[in-house]
């Protein structure tokens, strides 16, 4: 009885499931990314309702069978939008999937490890590859800007492969780096100018100084994060206070080798021209200064007036181009990525370019569960062909452009150089010569081992290896160096080389609706530097310093310093409902005091996801509410290697200079700096508040940020009294803040409802930030560069000058404010008049799809900051020297004239006054691209999976009432105080590319 | 077998984290700790030539202060751009002048550098021999004096500094001393430095006894103003500085600067490849390798003879203008400067001998030994006004670009006479620059200004 029993209900088991089997039916289909359109192995194929489901392979298809009852299809993806496809009568449905707008389960890198985006409490931006590979800039950082809120990002100058200043949320520094720290793979890099040729053009102004940064490939980039806040950052502790930007390379992932061909080409021009009076304006002017006639001003050439427009001598249009080629894929145990890239570009103006070889390699290798191990490894190989540029009035060429008058003719009637006022800018471009080779190696291997399922060892020994050397030659041209020494030659070398250990444990456990993850490290770094320098002078014509025939100079120099770490972090959450994070890190540094040798860098942060609370679940048209709060602190500890030390030295810096001691030939030393045992890091305690929205699942996604910073113990070069024989000494003296909100909104116009339908999102992003300079040593205010101020109670470099009243009708003098009423012009009359810094800036980013086209354009601005026009002083100093600006055909001449240019010979001119500061707002289209992918039907044939060509523009519009080149210039870019001033600074170009993706 | 494991780990983690203090010590390769820097004769032999060191620089002897002294008066002009130029050739200077700045600023750095030196002569007595102590002594005791001297020339009473700066002393504000202190120092330290120097013997480019006395018969005829105080100290000292044998008058004028070292110079500042005179640089024309900020003066041009060998020496043209070019190795830039010359001791013997109205045919000899030696007749001057003129005219051609004119003019108070764009004796004085007194308010400012 029994086993009929048993035998009874094994037979309806099996009509039950013969039933069953004969309603289901089989759908296949293969699914397909809409941003490259290759497949996308790894999706997620489940019978909604139900728990039957697949995922496709490495082609991208799947089948599935499908109960008869079942209606819909969930198609999902780590990163890509989740669909639900009715399934009807189909037996085949291919599927474009579409990448995430706002992830609801992105993850986010952070400092040693990642986190689901939802459950972190932190302001961080993520820009990711997609949004800047391709760009047609040397250094990433470039292609960040405007991109996210909080981090103002300013081109010091068009130079190719010119630093580029990131202030993230404000400024908060006086004296030491306000550069945020970069991490790649966890590495971070050395970032900086290495250049000899930087510092021998003026020392620190530097705005055609060159970045270490550009030796990273930008399309070898998989995202970007930027941590904001001292709750993200403060895990890098006395190096973090002007943020960190973390950076992640592409990783390989299993599957059949996929092989990716970029590359685009293209031209660039300058944007705009400066507006100069022509020779007949100037000779006028000249006339009206010196006397005599005209003709006394002009020269002739085969009996014509010469009218020389030295900026189309010089400017030019110049290629670039970019080609990578990667290749991706593994299996299960061992995944790569590989590329190799070559970047080339001219620069506008002649002799200067830049190019780049650079390859990567990644690997992963998972050797059991508990063991995996890898490498990250990135070689690159940079020539840098520069002219001299900013506040160089003996070798450079922008100087010359825009100061010789055109009267003057390029060439002597034998065909040699002519003697122009200021070096001959023709002779200077075509016979100066410098060029730098920069080969970097920047990488690290790593291990993983669990040592319990919760509980995983990590350690990784990382290295960044920078050797630069450098070549420049100035040439035998009238006025410049070379001319009277026969030529003149150097050739520098600048070793740089980073090792750094990092260990951590990290532990991770659920109990019951408890999570908590704990992870602890430590960490030991060590940068060292080594020079050297020769110069000779009576240089043969092949115009390298082998043929010196003096060798002038021959120096060397090394500076060492280390840091070593520990760090701890837990992050805890509840029902992913309630977010808790705290963490600290423990800094040792060989820079600081005796007395401060290590300090302690805490910080927390709380969330709360009200969407998680039950009585919100009612409220369908709010997908997340999450509010988030954090408190840390970070440090900066730039100053220097042994800026803490009193010292003797065979050198000594006066003016950022380093004047030798010796005296006959033999040694002499001298002090060089007073000792400070209790210098320590500068600390910045930042609270940060923050929500994010999304409505509408997830169409409009909006997140703010309100932030104040407020910095202490500043490290500020005080101003000693010279009379005790010093400059200046390295204090922890000052404090500033910053506040400001950011808003970040992003939107999703249209959706596209099938494939081929339109799709539009909308990001945009605006910060403000409000600096305030509050405590300086006894409240003394100083002053640096031109007219830059660091006051108490004001913003970090205002502008401090004499107040411009206009010309005076009746006398034609430019006249200046008497404030203090004392009837003449004096340093008292003084006073702040401007700001370097905007009230708002941001970016406003467009994307546009259409079947297989793709439209974005993207707009960045900077509203409410000033500039001083240092560029344009002597172009209206109304002495008639340099070229004039063609505005000053309008000067003074006459009683009862109105006008804004004064008579010839004006007093007050020379000094610095708003005469010479101006509006630097814009608005800039930075960015427009329109592509296209052909069609795969079309491509499938040739075994090519997806192709899309495009056209790009960069910099094509500016709207601006600044007079100058380009409103976003910074010719001293590398100092925290001398924000936004132009000095005879290469201009930024305007690029247009034509380019190709492919993937086979 | 996990806790094996977990126990490697955390001792592994222990050792490295004993290790670290060690790991911070890292210590600079290219300066040594002050402590640590002059320990021995050999250190503070380097220590002193620091001291001379700082007259190379740009903003002192290697240019500016020498070109100043011609800019503010008749002897150059200037030619181009520079503001802090401008406003020393205008006599228009503002307490925000850079220059003014810079060279009160290295002043002070050199004085520092003495009084390093000087501190710690005391302290090393006992690893010294008698020449070292002696020689370093009165180095450094001379050029404190030197500095102090430009010092006061230029700014009026400033603030004695003798002892090196400490950390401790950083926050000191000290107020101006006034004139008669500070000449009251220099006279100090130059006794000291002829007592310590005696006997020594001479090394070119380094400071020796007749050095100090030469120098002593400077800053007696400065002392001495518009009055007859201290002139016959100036004489004596100079006599015995002429009548030492030691020195010569070169038979060309040009030999001085076109040979380094000649038995003409005194006190010759040596310059090298490394130094950078940029004098040279800053007279020539563009077209020669230079970017002549300055010219010389068409006072000084039409003042000239045109028999004036040394007009045709340091007058140069090119392309119709005119430019010096007593300085002339603009490829190296390693012109010496000729600080004192044994001319400067002639002319000071004369004219000390006309203000006292005394030993009128030694004050024409000594004239007439200068004039001669350019290709110039005997004087006809035959009074002692005239004399006096004929010796201040004589100064300005002799010393044209060495820096003395502006200040001989301001010490007989003879600029606002001579000088179109001087009608206060307020601009006799520079400001005390503004960065100064901005973080000293002790710090008084001289009238005018």
């Amino acid at each position: 009885m029994k086993r009929k029993l048993v035998f009874l209900i094994m037979m309806a088991v099996c009509i039950v499931t013969g039933f069953a089997q004969s309603t289901q039916k089989l759908v296949r289909g293969f699914v397909t990314s809409a941003d490259d359109g290759s497949p996308i192995p790894g999706v997620s194929v489940l019978v909604k309702g139900s728990t039957l489901g697949t995922i496709t392979g490495g082609d991208g298809v799947y089948e599935i069978l499908v109960p008869a009852d079942a209606t819909t299809l969930v198609f999902s993806f780590i990163g890509m939008e989740t669909q639900e496809i009715t399934v009807g009568g189909q037996t085949v449905i291919n599927l474009v999937l579409k990448s995430e707008i706002i992830g609801v389960d992105e993850v986010v890198v952070i400092a040693y490890g990642t986190q689901s985006r939802k459950l972190n409490t932190g302001a961080i931006a993520s820009v990711k590859s997609d949004d800047i590979k391709m760009a047609p800039v040397a250094g990433f950082e470039s292609a960040l800007q405007g991109r996210t809120s909080g981090v103002a990002i300013t081109h010091n100058s068009g130079t190719p492969g010119a630093a580029i200043s990131v202030r993230m949320r404000g400024a908060t520094s006086i004296s030491a780096s306000n550069e945020p720290l970069y991490v790649i793979d966890g590495v971070p890099v050395t970032t900086g100018d290495f250049s000899r040729m930087t510092v021998d053009n003026g020392g620190a102004t530097s705005g055609q100084g060159i970045s270490a940064l550009s030796d990273i490939n930008i399309n070898d980039i998989e995202s970007i994060q930027v941590l904001k806040d001292a709750a993200s950052a403060s895990m890098y502790g006395a190096r973090a206070a002007n943020g960190v930007i973390l950076i992640t390379t592409k990783r390989g992932k299993s599957g059949e080798t996929k092989f990716n061909l970029d590359m685009y080409y293209g031209f660039q021009e300058l944007g705009k021209k400066n507006d100069y009076m022509n020779a007949m304006d100037m000779a006028e002017l000249r006339m009206e200064a010196y006397g005599g006639t005209v003709e006394d001003y002009l020269y002739y050439r085969d009996g014509k007036v010469v009218d020389t427009d030295w900026q189309d001598e010089i400017y030019k249009t110049a290629p670039i181009s970019n080609y990578q080629l990667s290749a991706s894929g593994g299996d299960e145990k061992t995944k790569y990525y590989a590329s190799i890239s070559y970047m080339d570009q001219e620069g506008i103006i002649e002799n200067t370019a830049y190019s780049k070889l650079s390859g990567r390699v990644n690997l992963d290798r998972r050797e059991s569960d508990k063991l995996n191990f890898g490498l990250n490894i990135g070689v690159s190989e940079a020539v840098n062909d520069r002219i001299s540029s900013d506040n160089n009035i003996v070798n450079g060429v922008l100087n010359s452009i825009m100061a010789v008058p055109n009267n003057e003719p390029i060439f002597n009637e034998d065909g040699s150089y002519f003697d122009t006022q200021y070096p001959n800018p023709v002779g200077l471009i075509k016979e100066h010569n410098s060029k730098d080779k920069t080969l970097r190696i920047l990488g690290n291997v790593f291990a993983q081992y669990k040592i319990l399922p919760e509980l995983t060892f990590k350690t990784s020994f990382g290295l960044d290896y920078l050797d630069k050397f450098e070549r420049a030659y100035k040439a035998k041209v009238p006025g410049a160096d070379g001319y009277a020494t026969g030529g003149e030659a150097f050739e520098a070398d600048a070793r740089v080389v980073k090792l750094l250990n990092e260990n951590t444990l990290t532990y991770m456990k659920e109990i019951d609706q408890h999570s908590f993850s704990l992870l602890g490290g430590i960490s030991f770094e060590e940068n060292v530097e080594e020079r050297n320098y020769l110069q000779g002078i009576g240089i043969g014509d092949n115009k390298v310093l082998e043929t010196a025939s003096v060798i002038t100079s021959a120096s060397s120099s090394s500076s060492e310093n280390r840091l070593n770490s520990l760090f701890s972090r837990l992050s805890y959450d509840y029902l992913k409902k309630y977010l808790f994070t705290a963490s600290f890190r423990y800094d040792g540094s060989s820079r600081f005091g005796e007395d401060n040798k290590y300090a302690l860098f805490p910080a927390t942060s709380l969330g709360w996801r009200m969407t998680e609370e039950s009585f919100m679940s009612n409220v369908s048209w709010i997908n997340e509410l999450k509010f988030r709060f954090g408190v840390g602190t970070t440090g900066n500890q730039e100053i220097g290697d042994f800026a803490s030390r009193g010292t003797f030295s065979a050198n000594t810096v006066i003016d950022n200079v380093l004047e030798n001691n010796h005296y006959k030939d033999l040694p002499g030393i001298a002090p060089r700096a007073l000792a400070n045992p209790e210098l320590k890091w500068e600390t910045t305690i930042q609270y940060n508040y923050g929500v994010d929205i999304e409505f509408l699942s997830g169409r409009i996604a909006l997140s703010a940020e309100y932030f104040i910073k407020k910095t202490k113990d500043l490290l500020l070069q005080r101003p000693i009294i010279y009379t005790s024989g010093y400059s200046s000494r390295w204090e922890n003296i000052g404090k500033m803040e910053n506040k400001g909100f950011e808003f970040s909104l992003t939107t999703q116009n249209l959706k596209a409802s099938t494939a081929n339908g339109i799709s539009w999102t909308t990001t945009l992003n605006v910060s403000t930030v409000e600096n305030e300079v509050t405590k300086l040593y006894n409240g003394e205010p100083f002053d640096e560069g031109f007219a830059s101020r660091v006051e108490e109670g004001e913003v970090l470099g205002a502008f401090y000058m004499y107040k411009s009243l206009g010309v005076n009708p009746e006398t034609g003098d430019l006249e200046l404010e008497d404030l203090n009423g004392n009837n003449e012009v004096d340093p008292g009359d003084r006073q702040i008049v401007g700001t370097p810094w905007p009230d708002f800036y941001g970016g406003f980013n467009n994307v546009v799809a259409y079947k297989n086209f793709d439209l974005t354009f993207f707009f960045q601005f900077s509203v409410g900051n000033d500039i001083l026009n240092g560029t344009s002083q002597y172009g209206k100093w109304m002495d008639g020297y340099d070229k004039h600006l063609k505005g000053a055909v309008d000067r003074w001449k006459q009683p009862g004239d109105i006008t804004d240019y004064p008579r010839v010979f004006s007093p007050n001119t020379n000094e610095w006054s708003t005469y010479q500061m101006e509006d630097g707002s814009y608005l800039r289209l930075k960015t427009v691209s329109f592509g296209y992918n052909i069609p795969k039907t079309l491509l499938n044939r040739v075994g090519i999976s997806s192709m899309r060509v495009y056209a790009s523009g960069q910099n094509l519009l500016t709207f601006t009432d600044y007079s100058g080149y380009d409103p976003e210039v910074n010719y001293n870019g590398d100092r925290g105080i001398t924000r936004g001033v132009d000095y005879y600074t290469y201009p930024s170009v305007r690029t247009i590319t034509f380019g190709l993706n492919m993937s086979f | 077998m996990k806790y094996l494991r977990i126990l490697t780990l955390f001792v592994v983690t222990a050792l490295l984290l004993a290790s670290c203090e060690k790991y911070l010590e890292v210590d600079p390769v290219d300066q040594v700790n002050s402590e640590d820097a002059i320990v021995d004769a050999a250190s503070l032999k380097s220590a002193v030539f620091g001291i001379y060191s700082t007259l190379q620089l740009t903003e002192l002897y290697g240019t500016e202060f020498v070109e100043f002294g011609d800019l503010q008066a008749d002897v150059s002009t200037h030619s181009r751009t520079y503001n802090t130029w401008r406003q020393m050739d205008n006599n228009s200077l503002m307490a925000t002048n850079l220059a003014v700045e810079r060279i009160w600023r290295n002043y002070y750095i050199g004085i520092n550098r003495a009084n390093n030196v000087l501190l710690n002569i005391t302290e090393l007595k006992d690893q010294l021999n008698d020449e070292q102590k002696l020689r370093f002594s009165g180095e450094a005791h001379f050029l404190r004096a030197f500095f102090y001297f430009d010092l006061v020339k230029c700014y009026g009473g400033v603030p004695l500094e003798l002892e090196p700066t400490g950390i401790e002393d950083i926050n000191n504000r000290p107020t101006r001393n006034s004139v008669d202190d500070i000449y009251g120092q220099i006279f100090k330290d130059l006794k000291s430095a002829e007592s310590e120097l005696a006997g020594l013997g001479a090394e070119t480019g380094r400071v020796s006894e007749y050095t100090v006395k030469a120098f002593l018969a400077r800053v007696n005829l400065y002392r001495s103003g518009i009055g007859t105080a201290n002139l016959q100290d100036a004489i004596d000292e100079a006599t015995e500085v002429i009548e030492s044998d030691l020195f010569k008058l070169k038979d060309n004028y040009k030999d001085v600067w076109e040979t380094k070292h000649t038995n003409e110079s005194i006190f010759e500042l040596d310059m090298t490849k490394d130094d950078d005179n940029a004098m040279a640089f800053f007279h020539f024309p563009p077209a020669l390798g230079g970017r002549r900020e300055s010219r010389p003066a068409d006072e000084l041009i039409e003042a000239l003879d045109a028999a004036d060998e040394r007009g045709a020496f340091y007058i140069g043209d090119y392309d119709g203008s005119p430019y010096s070019k007593k300085y002339f190795r603009v490829d190296i830039g390693d012109d010496n400067v000729p600080v004192i010359r044994l001319s400067e001791m002639y002319l000071i013997r004369a004219e000390a001998n006309a203000r006292l109205a005394q030993n009128m045919d030694l004050v024409i000899d000594d004239l007439n030994e200068i004039r001669n030696r350019a290709n110039l007749e005997d004087t006809p001057a035959d009074a002692y006004d005239a004399l006096i003129l004929a010796i201040e005219q004589e100064r300005m051609f002799e010393f044209a670009f060495e820096g003395h004119r502006w200040f001989d003019l301001v010490r007989t108070n003879r600029a606002i006479a001579v000088l179109d764009n001087v009608t206060s004796m307020d601009q006799y004085l520079w400001p005390i620059p503004q960065r100064e007194r901005d973080i000293n308010s002790n710090l008084s400012q001289n009238p005018g200004y």
